[in-house]
């Protein structure tokens, strides 16, 4: 199913929680919400499955307007932030509640329930704890009961809020690609909501990027990691290191060194450069004024890659750069040496465009 | 002193024990034919009374939340022994006399309705928002998602302070005494107002009553129990 959100705006009391949200998502598209906390994720999770009504604007299904239409009439099957399992059912009832509680006329057989439930808990791989109570299920069980609850229903629509939210790193990730598969499976919708944007990179077919109850950007991971289009969303996609100077000529000045940016041709007296810790470059010898000379004030080494952190000589500034861990041998560096960084891929903003 | 007096004095320890012996079974009698059946029937009425007035109190209209909470208002506004004294002795006066029996059981059922109506709306009221919202979202009606969802678990809240409440209503039967109700506590004053030995038959009296709520008390920690080992979390963040 198609979703259309249009011009959507929802205040708490004098608080504006979303302002004039738009977004298109085509049918049987997986999409991440990414935004820092309190941006209003959550809010529009609830808009779209009808837990919370709207001030402006409308939501479309398919096309039809369904903005005034009942939660229980959506079909769309919610996974709540923190699981809110019927607690005082098994595994087994809350995967089949949703199925028993249907009118008789459209309600399967006990045997048909009990056969669906049973695909659902093995999908989950839960099939055997479907005699436990939700209390005795550990953070991942209880996620993917909630999952399998969801799904049991057969919605048009998924949303997940943080549905990996409190759990390990490495449960987290195994979930994830299993969510992604599921996903690739059933072909249903899904809309789910992270902070971690390593998740959404990882998963998404889309990205919508908010902050502020506005969204920021929506598209494609390589898109919004490629090239954000605000520096809001640069930062919040990954680590940063920032060149404030002059846009002069295809270049970023800060006094003798520059920056080479070829793609910004107008002149600004300030303007931002922000570069990822793995485009910069570490050299031994100064060779050019496209490099700054900085000490190296620690080296962390993390499975394959190298992560440097640097104090510019000429600023007191720190700079992070990210090597692989063949380079890092190959340059043979260490803590304390002067070395030369050459900032590439710079992404440049000008603060007037934003407020940085 | 007392006791003193009683084991210096063989002719009156042995006025007791007869006395204990032809008391102790009345009392009991009065406690098997009045004062558990009151318990029990007025307490099984109060619940369904304070079942419906919670649930008009949190989902009815205007009007039916006013009554409900003008009746809850009244009831515990107002001493129990001048609602069993307006029911008995007040009525008459209209035309209406109801005999002390059946006035008992209006009187206390009204009482447990309202107290037990504010039990059971607090804990319809601690089940989380989300329950409701998990149920309406795979599809549940309001009625459904009340009855499946909601009441099971506001059960197991209510369950403690409902039987704190019977336990109140055994001890508050006594009060029947005063409306002519031949129960356990009437007795006991009845047989102390012939042989004048108070303080002997009104501790006969209290003993039975303390053993009656100790049986009812260990009986709600099995059933409590119980209801832990299927939810060891009621209460607790999920
Ligand atoms: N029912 C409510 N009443 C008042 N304010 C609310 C309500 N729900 C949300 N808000 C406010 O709206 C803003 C957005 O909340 P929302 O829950 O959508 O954030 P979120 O992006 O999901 O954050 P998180 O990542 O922390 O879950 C927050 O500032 C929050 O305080
Ligand atoms: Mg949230």
């Amino acid at each position: 199913m198609s979703i259309q959100v249009k011009n959507v705006s929802k205040s708490f009391g004098s608080f504006q929680a979303l302002k004039d949200i738009s977004v298109d998502i085509e049918s049987g598209e997986l999409i991440a919400l990414l935004g820092p906390s309190g941006s209003g994720k959550t809010t529009l999770l609830r808009i779209l499955a009808g837990l919370e009504g709207l001030d402006e604007g409308a939501i479309y299904f398919d096309g039809e307007n369904i903005t005034n239409v009942s939660p229980k009439e959506r079909k769309v099957g919610f996974v709540f932030q923190h699981y809110a399992l019927f607690r005082h059912m098994t595994v087994f009832e809350n995967v089949a509640y949703g199925l028993k509680v249907r009118p008789r006329k459209t309600r399967p057989s006990k045997q048909e329930i009990a056969k669906k439930v049973n695909e659902l808990l093995e999908l989950v791989k839960l099939q055997n704890f479907q005699d436990r109570y939700p209390s005795q299920l550990s953070g991942g069980q209880r996620q993917r009961v909630a999952l399998a609850r969801a799904l049991a229903v057969e919605p048009k629509v998924l949303l997940l809020d943080e549905p990996f939210g409190a759990l390990d790193a490495k449960v987290r990730k195994e979930l994830r690609r299993w969510l992604r598969q599921l996903h690739n499976e059933f072909h249903v919708t899904s809309i789910f909501v992270t902070h971690d944007q390593e998740e959404a990179l990882d998963v998404a077919d889309r990205i919508i990027v908010m902050n502020n109850g506005k969204i920021e950007q929506i598209g494609t991971p390589d898109e919004v990691y490629e090239n954000p289009k605000s520096p809001f969303v640069y930062d919040f996609l990954g680590n940063v290191n920032i060149f404030r100077g002059r846009l002069q000529n295809g270049k970023l000045r800060q006094g003798q060194f520059e920056i080479s940016a070829p793609n910004y041709l107008d002149s600004h007296d300030e303007a931002v450069g922000y570069v990822r810790p793995h485009d910069i470059q570490i050299e031994k010898e100064k060779v050019d004024n496209e490099t700054v000379a900085a000490k190296i004030t620690f080296i962390h080494i993390v499975g394959p890659t190298v992560q440097i952190e640097l104090k510019r000589e000429d600023n007191g500034e720190f700079l992070e750069a990210e090597l692989t861990k063949e380079h890092y041998k190959n340059l043979e560096i260490q803590k304390g040496d002067i070395v030369y960084v050459r900032p590439k891929q710079l992404k440049v903003f000008i603060p007037e465009d934003f407020s940085i | 002193m007392y006791l003193n007096s009683i084991f210096h004095n063989p002719e009156r320890l042995e006025r007791l024990i007869n006395i204990a012996s032809s008391s102790f079974v009345p009392l009991l009698e009065g406690a098997i034919t009045y004062t558990l059946p009151l318990t029990v029937i007025t307490f099984t009425i109060g619940l369904v009374i304070a079942f419906f007035t919670a649930l008009a109190r949190i989902f009815g209209n205007r009007f039916l939340r006013g009554i409900a909470q003008g009746y809850v208002s009244i009831i515990r506004g107002t001493p129990l022994l001048v609602q069993l004294f307006i029911i008995f002795y007040g009525l008459p006066t209209v035309g209406l006399t109801i005999s002390p029996f059946p006035s008992a059981i209006i009187g206390f059922s009204l009482n447990v309705g309202a107290y037990a109506s504010e039990i059971i709306r607090a804990a319809i009221l601690s089940i989380p928002k989300v329950q409701w919202e998990a149920a309406y979202s795979i599809g549940m009606t309001r009625s459904q998602a009340i009855r499946r969802i909601i009441l099971p678990q506001a059960t197991r809240v209510a369950i403690p302070p409902l039987s704190n409440s019977f336990i109140g209503l055994i001890k508050d039967t006594s009060l029947a005494s005063l409306i002519l109700v031949t129960e356990m506590f009437r007795r006991a004053q009845e047989i102390a107002a012939t042989n004048y030995e108070f303080l002997f038959v009104y501790s006969i009296a209290a003993f039975i009553y303390w053993v009656i709520c100790f049986i009812f008390s260990i009986i709600q920690g099995k059933i409590e129990g119980r209801l832990d080992r299927f939810v060891k979390t009621v209460g607790g963040v999920r």
